[in-house]
């Protein structure tokens, strides 16, 4: 991939980037950006082009600052790390390892996502592991391929724990409401019914420039 | 006072200029327009044997998340679509109000707005017997 295409703004909807060949081998680290949010740093392995995750030693991390991981990739790897192990916890079957990084004009986020302790502990507790695992990889899919997460929201005094699906979107409230309506029909007719009654499904704007573009993203040096 | 006023709380909040604390309590005061909204009908139109059976004495004793419930249990699509929008409402004002990390901008805060407004619509096209129902149904489920 060009070094010229990493600088662009990201939006929801951009071009494929063009993968190198399938069975490239990956020279030095690097970084392919997905959102403002987290990318995925590779630091050895073989790519698989356009479709699954990097093979090897590919990890997700999430990038509250983008810009502080720039070129410090040790400490990257270190919370690499820490989120693969915060994926593990409760020995949840997330959908890590089956991510589709489908690079089309229309598929664009993984159903990657690191819950939160407090978030893993409640789904482990609510028998709601195979319903949240199915949410991730299928929220793609009924919101454009839009950038979410799955967050605990606190409970008011005596009452139960709301799971919220947060979705970054730049829908009109009229079709993020259709959009709702089919992905609670599709969790009923999954039969998640469990989840169905504590999901809440809201949306957060993204900003109209788009994602922003690690500036630390590097080519393939075999490239 | 009639709760779906605080809908034009949230709507002055939202254009107040106050920036994103006044953009955060509109989305707590679109939400709260709808949960008062429903709250009152489910309780006038929830028969006495139900409330008594799950211990509800006054309209205060329905809950947030209980009444969301209520409606995404109904037999009926159009009701069960109600509770899912207003989870989404409640969930986007417990995020506006306890969540400060991250952003709320002028157009989230238009987006609960909107929600709300659509939401009261939908709600008074519903036969309120239909939303007691749902609830004395699923009490009924509940407390066997």
């Amino acid at each position: 991939m060009s070094t010229s295409a990493a600088t662009q703004p990201i939006g929801r909807i951009r071009p494929a980037p063009t993968f190198p060949q399938e069975g490239t081998q990956i020279q030095e680290p690097l970084a392919i950006p997905m959102s403002a949010r987290a990318g995925i740093v590779a630091t050895g392995g073989c790519l698989d082009a356009g479709h699954e995750a990097v093979i090897g030693l590919s990890s997700i991390i999430e990038m509250d600052d983008p810009w502080s991981w720039k070129g410090d990739l040790v400490q990257a790897k270190n919370i690499t790390q820490r989120t693969i192990k915060s994926f593990q916890f409760g020995r949840l079957e997330w959908p890590l390892k089956h991510a589709r990084f489908e690079f089309t004009d229309f598929d664009l986020a993984p159903a990657f996502n690191k819950l939160d302790e407090e978030t893993a502990q409640f789904v482990v507790d609510h028998d709601l592991a195979t319903g949240v695992a199915w949410l991730q990889t299928v929220t793609p899919r009924f919101f454009g391929g839009a950038d979410f997460e799955i967050d605990l929201l606190p409970a008011e005094d005596g009452e139960g724990n709301l799971l919220a699906l947060k979705v970054y979107g730049a829908f009109n409230s009229s079709e993020f409401r259709k959009r709702r309506h089919r992905i609670c029909e599709e969790m009923l007719a999954a039969k998640h019914r469990g989840l169905y009654e504590v999901i809440s499904i809201f949306q957060r704007r993204v900003t109209s420039s788009g994602w922003q573009a690690f500036s630390w993203y590097s080519s393939l040096s075999a490239e | 006072m009639d709760g779906k006023l605080f809908l034009g709380t949230a709507r002055f909040l939202r254009n107040s200029g106050f920036g994103e604390a006044a953009y955060r309590s509109a989305v707590s005061r679109a939400y709260y327009a709808c949960f008062l909204e429903a709250r009152q009908v489910a309780f006038d139109n929830c028969s006495e044997e139900a409330l008594r059976k799950a211990g509800i004495k006054n309209v205060r004793r329905i809950g947030h998340e209980p009444l969301q419930r209520y409606l995404k249990n109904s037999s009926c699509r159009n009701t069960q679509q109600l509770g899912e929008n207003l989870a989404g409402l409640h969930g986007n004002r417990q995020d506006a109000d306890y969540n400060m990390t991250g952003s709320l901008s002028s157009d989230d805060s238009q987006d609960a707005i909107d929600e709300a407004q659509a939401f009261l619509e939908a709600f008074s096209r519903v036969d309120p017997a239909k939303i007691g129902n749902a609830m004395a149904d699923h009490i009924k489920l509940t407390h066997a």
